[in-house]
């Protein structure tokens, strides 16, 4: 758990101490320079796609996502008034994204994944109250799953998670309360249904 | 410390978010009532559940490809900022660039004649008005594109 969050968590908030790299990267991007766009990409990457991933439950949906929220970050390159609030900023254009990826699917009635079906994706050192709760994660209004997602991916930081997501750390606070509120009892029922079939 | 009390204050005790006072009340109230202490577990599974869920790793071309589509998109954007109106205006002033680097080329011709210059000094001047005309043209042209 520490190492994920630590992982996630050297690639941004800890910036402060590379500022003019970060820097020197962005002014190349809005120069155009390829490789410092890439070279962005590659450091944000790995939490853009989890983010997707965590919210929509599937690697094509997640890399298509990914894909938009960098793009949408390049074009508002110019406008980004504190290189060093970048990491934050991508964060939030995925969170926005992922929102609105799902209020469409859900309008669309696409597949919608389905509980259960979640519950099985397989994951490595996955036990069988992560499966649970991934299901139980993906059937919480957006706005919750995002708090949630956040959070843990930002290293169970409010501030920085109510930053991405552009909230305050009051409304995020709230947010997770009711949200794990909701999980809680969720896999408690899970549970005595379990128990139930046992007998 | 009261249940409600107790009850309200478990997350932020998982997320360390409690003074020291205060969550040492609530460890006290933990110890000694089984439905707190119940409802405590309960969250902490829910708690390291959700902070362990493993990474997925992007696909390992994914940066790559960014980029790429970054490149050609602010290609087309460039394009895109020209707008038609502009174009025709950029086209219409390097015509009448052209024209007046023939006008001036020819003034200067007839202003010349009488200095008697040989044959190829003034094919040399011509060619050189003209290139000149071109260069302004086709430089022009290449910006109105790009």
């Amino acid at each position: 758990m520490i190492a994920l969050s630590a992982a996630l968590h050297m690639n941004e908030f800890s910036i402060l101490g590379q500022d003019e790299t970060v820097r020197g990267l962005v002014a190349r991007a809005r120069r155009g320079d390829p490789s410092a766009f890439e070279e962005i990409v590659r450091r944000h990457q790995d939490r853009v796609y989890n983010l997707a991933y965590r919210m929509l439950r599937n690697h094509e949906d997640a890399e298509d996502l990914t894909q938009e929220a960098f793009l949408r970050v390049f074009e508002s390159l110019s406008r980004l008034r504190d290189d060093r609030a970048l990491g934050a900023y991508i964060t939030r254009v995925t969170a926005n994204l992922c929102i609105s990826w799902l209020r469409t699917k859900r309008r669309r009635s696409e597949q919608t994944a389905d509980p259960a079906q979640l519950a099985s994706i397989p994951a490595s050192g996955d036990s069988e109250l992560q499966a649970q709760l991934r299901a139980a994660v993906s059937e919480l209004a957006p706005k919750y799953q995002l708090a949630i997602t956040a959070f843990y991916l930002e290293g169970r930081s409010y501030e920085e998670a109510a930053y991405a997501l552009g909230i305050s750390t009051r409304a995020l606070k709230t947010r997770l309360y009711r949200a794990r509120a909701m999980l809680r009892q969720t896999v408690s029922d899970l549970a005595g249904e379990g128990k139930e079939k046992a007998r | 410390m009261k249940c409600v009390r107790a009850l309200s204050l478990i997350q932020l005790f998982l997320d360390a978010n409690l003074t020291d006072v205060v969550a040492e009340e609530l460890r006290t109230h933990l110890d000694t009532c089984t439905m707190c202490s119940r409802e405590y577990a309960a969250l902490r599974n829910v708690d390291c559940a959700l902070a362990g869920e493993p990474l997925v790793d992007p696909p390992s071309a994914l940066a790559r490809t960014i980029a790429r589509r970054a490149a050609a998109r602010q290609l087309t954007a460039r394009r895109v900022l020209l707008p038609a109106w502009l174009e025709a205006l950029s086209l219409g002033g390097m015509t009448v660039a052209l024209g007046a680097s023939g006008f001036v080329g020819i003034s200067l011709l007839t202003s010349v004649a009488d200095l008697h210059l040989s044959p190829a000094m003034t094919a040399a001047g011509v060619a050189a008005v003209i290139a000149t005309g071109l260069a302004i043209f086709s430089s022009s042209f290449y910006g109105a594109e790009i």
